[in-house]
């Protein structure tokens, strides 16, 4: 059995003029759940369509299970499951009926009862795709993909337009499946799920990956953050070793500290000094938000950090 | 929900390995459960199938009605695994329903085949019926070449199924796709011997459309196997109109390889919106 179970070097994929993905690498073990964030457009769908072998890259490798998922498709098939970012199931068929058919189209797939029950569609067996909500046709997307017991799960935004307890319980089912021994795939721009559910993700951003790493690691790149209302009658603001301030609106400063232990002590030596009390004093690490907004949406320092060495 | 599977679970419910055959009936099922619930389609089928039993019924100057019924076979071909096939498969891309069938184990062709198998299964049994009705109503004759007939049929919705699947290619919707195949089946019903009988055009532009139309040989086929009685008005034997029938035979297998090839290259698998 291959360690490496995912394997992507350098890969390119064009639309006309347009460069989707820009040069990506990356690699998933064996049992992992690695997650693909970022906006819209960032190239996420792309980049999972041409692992599932559905686009053909401009350049670069790709292996899955060891194999080329283009020219080795039978075989890699029959190993993987699929889950599209959207649909792929006649709406006029009901639940038993879509899955009994898969059921045929797959190796040894799980029983109609099973699948059903893995997802919690069985009281939904007999009703027609169209009257399923969209969370409920997710899921049975999912239970399709997760139908043949694969070795590797590709799943492409699994939880887009779900409500928040639909949500969870797909999380559960893909921690079990991944607990069976399933390696997962996933893309998502729900940062939460990325930081419940990833062991590692990459942040892509125009085609490119700019950051990669557990979520731990990936929060720590920026620095904490201390924030706090300047009571009346303050004395000039301290300078703290390990970090920057500024007054981020009337009133109301923020010091991003690399060392908060430090610096909050300091701080906090500082106001008993003074005999001050620090209105709405919060200090917390930067969250893998935080680093997102950074890196995915706002002008990317984060990255530039990450890229000087912080992280492998 | 929460199924955390056992190992004995697992194991237990694993059936064989699939196979071919295996995933190419679960497409026929499938397609065939949708025509099922396809109220639309399956009214057009039997009004049409209708129609041209009222057709084939009038006899035309000089025109036994197994003439009159070949063509008849050939025009409801045309819209049903033609028109109708074609709207199948813009409906199947736009629903995600073939690429989804691409992510997994059927191969591309079994897809292909798989999703045109509702269509050309019932225009077989309309043809069957049409076939019926002329036997048995028409007091027409046992056909002289039943293999030439039936493989003739089988051909012709062959040809028919692949130009479907490419014209449904081309086209933006489901709703686009009523438009866009009605070139070919123009095409297809202007062959001579189709909608209007041999001789209604003058000799070179007959012999232009058997070239040009993809069916071209198809009409004479039919009749010359189910009557014995050839072009030049000579009776043919079961081996006579074997031969008779074989460069036309070649000619629609000739059709079907150059469309296997432009489809293997052509065909589209998703919408062209689908991607971002």
């Amino acid at each position: 059995m291959e360690e490496t179970v995912i394997e992507v070097e350098q890969l390119r994929c064009r639309y006309g003029k347009f460069e989707a993905v820009k040069g990506i690498s990356f690699e998933v073990r064996r049992g992992e759940l690695f997650a693909l964030l970022g906006a819209n457009g960032a190239g996420k769908t792309t980049t999972i369509e041409m692992l599932e072998g559905m686009g053909r890259p401009a350049s670069g490798k790709i292996r899955i299970l060891g194999r080329d998922p283009i020219r080795d498709r039978a075989a890699v098939r029959a190993r993987t499951g699929v889950m599209l970012q959207a649909g792929g199931f006649s709406g006029t068929l009901t639940v038993r009926e879509t899955i009994d058919i898969w059921r045929d189209l797959t190796s040894e797939p799980r029983s109609t009862d099973e699948a059903m029950e893995l997802v919690g569609l069985t009281h939904r067996a007999d009703v027609s795709i169209e009257s399923l909500s969209g969370g409920e046709e997710r899921r049975l997307d999912l239970a399709v993909a997760a139908l043949g017991h694969p070795e590797l799960l590709f799943l492409d935004e699994p939880t887009s337009g779900m409500d928040p307890a639909s949500r969870r319980k797909t999380w559960e089912v893909v921690r079990d499946l991944q607990r069976g021994g399933t390696t997962v795939l996933l893309t998502t721009h729900y940062l939460e799920e990325a930081e419940v559910l990833a062991d590692r993700l990459a942040i892509m951003k125009a085609g490119q990956i700019v950051m990669t790493g557990t979520p731990e690691e990936v929060a720590t790149v920026l620095p904490a953050r201390i924030t706090f209302r300047v009571p009346p009658n303050s004395p000039p603001l301290p300078e703290l070793t390990h970090a920057t301030r500024e007054i981020v609106e009337t009133g109301l400063v923020l010091y991003e500290s690399t060392s908060l232990q430090a610096d909050l002590s300091a701080l906090l030596a500082w106001a008993n000094e003074h005999a001050l009390t620090l209105p709405n004093l919060s200090a917390r690490p930067a969250s893998l938000e935080d680093v997102f907004m950074d890196v995915a949406v706002g002008d990317g320092a984060a990255a530039d950090k990450s890229n000087e060495g912080a992280l492998a | 929900m929460t199924a955390v599977l056992t190992k004995e679970q697992k194991t237990g419910s694993r059936g064989g390995p699939t196979s071919r055959r295996k995933q190419f009936l679960a497409m026929i099922r499938m397609e065939l459960i949708l025509l099922r619930r396809s109220w639309a389609t399956m009214g057009a089928g039997i009004g049409l199938l209708a129609i041209c039993l009222k057709r084939g019924a009038e006899e035309g100057p000089g025109m036994p009605g197994a003439f009159r019924l070949s063509g008849t076979i050939i025009i409801i071909g045309v819209f049903m695994v033609h028109h109708h096939l074609a709207i199948v498969y813009a409906t199947r891309r736009q629903d995600l329903v073939l690429k989804r069938l691409r992510s997994a184990t059927p191969s591309e062709a079994t897809i292909l085949i798989g999703t045109g198998s509702g269509a050309v299964i019932v225009y077989l049994a309309q043809a069957l019926g049409l076939f019926l009705f002329g036997l048995f109503v028409l007091d027409q004759p046992l056909p002289t070449n039943p293999l030439v007939l039936v493989i003739g049929v089988l051909l012709g919705a062959t040809v028919m199924a692949a130009f479907a699947a490419l014209m449904s290619a081309i086209t933006r919707s489901a709703e686009a796709a009523m438009l866009t195949t009605l070139p070919t089946m123009g095409l297809f019903l202007a062959t001579p011997g189709v909608l209007v009988d041999f001789g209604t055009f003058p000799a070179q532009v007959e012999e232009m459309m058997w070239w040009a139309s993809p069916l071209g040989p198809l009409p004479e086929l039919l009749r010359v196997s189910w009557t014995g009685v050839a072009a030049d008005g000579e009776r043919l034997g079961f081996l006579g109109t074997l031969t008779d029938s074989l460069p036309g035979l070649l000619v629609l297998v000739a059709w079907i390889a150059v469309m296997a090839f432009v489809l293997k290259r052509l065909f589209r698998w998703e919408p062209r919106e689908g991607r971002k």
